[in-house]
């Protein structure tokens, strides 16, 4: 045994050690953690659940962001949680690299991320089966066809709560791809989006039965018609988020509290959306 | 015991509710049978879900991946665990204290320690787990990577390059 001595903690298998690792709380001991030894090094990441750059307003931070990002997402297979914020130059190719962690991603926000294109943004849609949560900030995604390229989400079936909140070029032909690639999603705020009109309103009242809270506030380009759409369908409906809504006349709020008595009609606006991130780790 | 008869079949499972009349066997990869109440047993969700199944009680359970000393150890876990009633505060309080004395005295034996560790895993005893793995959490928890090195004989494979990107890596993510 004495021989051994040396090595002992060797002894430990990965599925030990990442027990042990998920008892470390603070992040100085999570990165001692991997600095030990290759082995562990590659336990912390398997162990790793969540990555989340926050806003710096330094260009210089971001570049050195985009370029560990790649590194990061290619040695965490079993992410839950990616969040980046004002990644402008990342690059699809990082992106590409989330479908490592595909069937384990749950939740996924961008901020201020416009180097992301269309396809790359189809490719984690697809790649990541199990997506329930998407949050979304992007003026405009870089689409060869000239469209917002958001319509892509509709790839992500299991979404639950997406949050296009701000995203002001979002256009119908978006909404309704959305609305008819994920029917099992439960809140939605599109709130600042003014590029919604009524075939997008129509299309969600038609197709989201399961819809249980959306978020409108301040759209410039929702009318009576388009509530009325909401109304007639969404039967799932339950609160609705409206305030600062220009075209909506007195008559046509009325209308529709008289068509949905049960739908609870709330004035504030809220930046964040779906259960809060305890919870989503909680429901896996 | 009744166990083994095919009429007592119903029997066994009134029986199962007050497991611990029935003896197990469970036999270590040096071969050493060791007798355990069913209570006891039941303590592993491996042995657990075998018994439930209907399998080899009356054969005993080898266990190839556990030595005599590790098993002979985790059967004390078991035993305190499985056999006793914690339910007044006092119980529950010998239970705690039994707890903190069977850690301290692994503790300062690593390499028993981490034996004892794989067995619970393997075996599933949840709570002898969580009590190993919490100990050497807390042996880590403070230290830097140098000195946690030295606290469990580890190599150092790193290269500079290596850890000069981790490190990196750390205070962006």
């Amino acid at each position: 045994m004495d021989d051994n001595m040396e090595n002992y903690i060797n002894f430990l298998s990965d599925d030990c050690l990442i027990c042990i690792f998920n008892k470390l709380e603070s992040e100085s001991d999570r990165n001692a953690f991997g600095l030990t030894c290759k082995n562990w090094f590659k336990v912390r990441n398997i162990a790793r659940k969540s990555i989340i750059f926050h806003c710096s307003f330094n260009p210089k931070v971001y570049k050195e962001h985009a370029n560990c990002l790649s590194k990061l997402l290619a040695r965490s297979p079993y992410l839950n949680l990616v969040s980046l914020a004002g990644l402008t130059e990342l690059p699809d190719a990082a992106l590409n690299q989330l479908r490592i962690s595909g069937a384990s991603l749950q939740s996924l926000s961008f901020y201020c991320c416009s180097g992301i294109t269309d396809d790359g943004l189809e490719q984690v849609s697809i790649g990541c089966p199990n997506l329930r949560f998407i949050r979304c900030w992007i003026q405009r995604l870089s689409s060869p066809t000239g469209l917002d390229g958001l319509d892509r989400v509709g790839y992500a079936k299991s979404l639950r709560f997406l949050n296009l909140r701000m995203c002001r070029y979002l256009t119908d032909d978006s909404v309704t791809a959305i609305a008819s690639g994920c029917p099992l999603i439960e809140e939605w705020s599109l709130a600042v989006c003014h590029g919604v009109r009524l075939p997008g309103w129509s299309a969600i009242g038609l197709l989201c039965n399961k819809l249980r809270i959306l978020h409108v506030n301040r759209c410039r380009n929702i009318c009576d018609q388009g509530l009325q759409a909401l109304g007639d369908g969404c039967v799932c409906l339950q609160v609705l988020h409206i305030h600062g809504c220009g075209k909506i006349t007195n008559n046509g709020l009325a209308s529709f509290s008289i068509a949905r008595p049960n739908v609870k009609q709330r004035v504030d606006e809220v930046m964040c959306i779906g259960p809060s991130i305890e919870d989503l780790f909680r429901l896996q | 015991m009744a166990t083994g008869s095919g009429a007592a079949a119903a029997a066994a499972d009134a029986e199962e509710k007050e497991s611990g009349s029935r003896m197990i066997t469970l036999t270590s990869n040096e071969g050493k049978a060791f007798v355990v109440t069913e209570a006891s047993a039941r303590q592993s969700a491996t042995i657990r879900s075998m018994v439930d199944d209907g399998g080899c009680v009356d054969k005993g359970f080898p266990l190839p991946n556990v030595d005599s000393k590790t098993l002979a150890r985790v059967i004390q876990y078991c035993d305190e665990h499985g056999n006793k009633e914690a339910h007044t505060v006092d119980e529950r309080a010998a239970l705690a204290k039994f707890d903190k004395d069977f850690i301290a005295e692994l503790d300062a034996d690593k390499a028993f320690l981490y034996d004892v560790t794989m067995a619970a895993n393997y075996l599933h005893i949840q709570g002898l787990f969580a009590l190993t793995t919490q100990c050497i959490a807390d042996t880590i928890k403070g230290k830097t990577p140098e000195e946690i090195r030295t606290a469990f004989g580890i190599e150092y494979d790193l290269t500079a390059q290596d850890e000069e990107e981790i490190k990196e890596e750390d205070t962006h993510a």
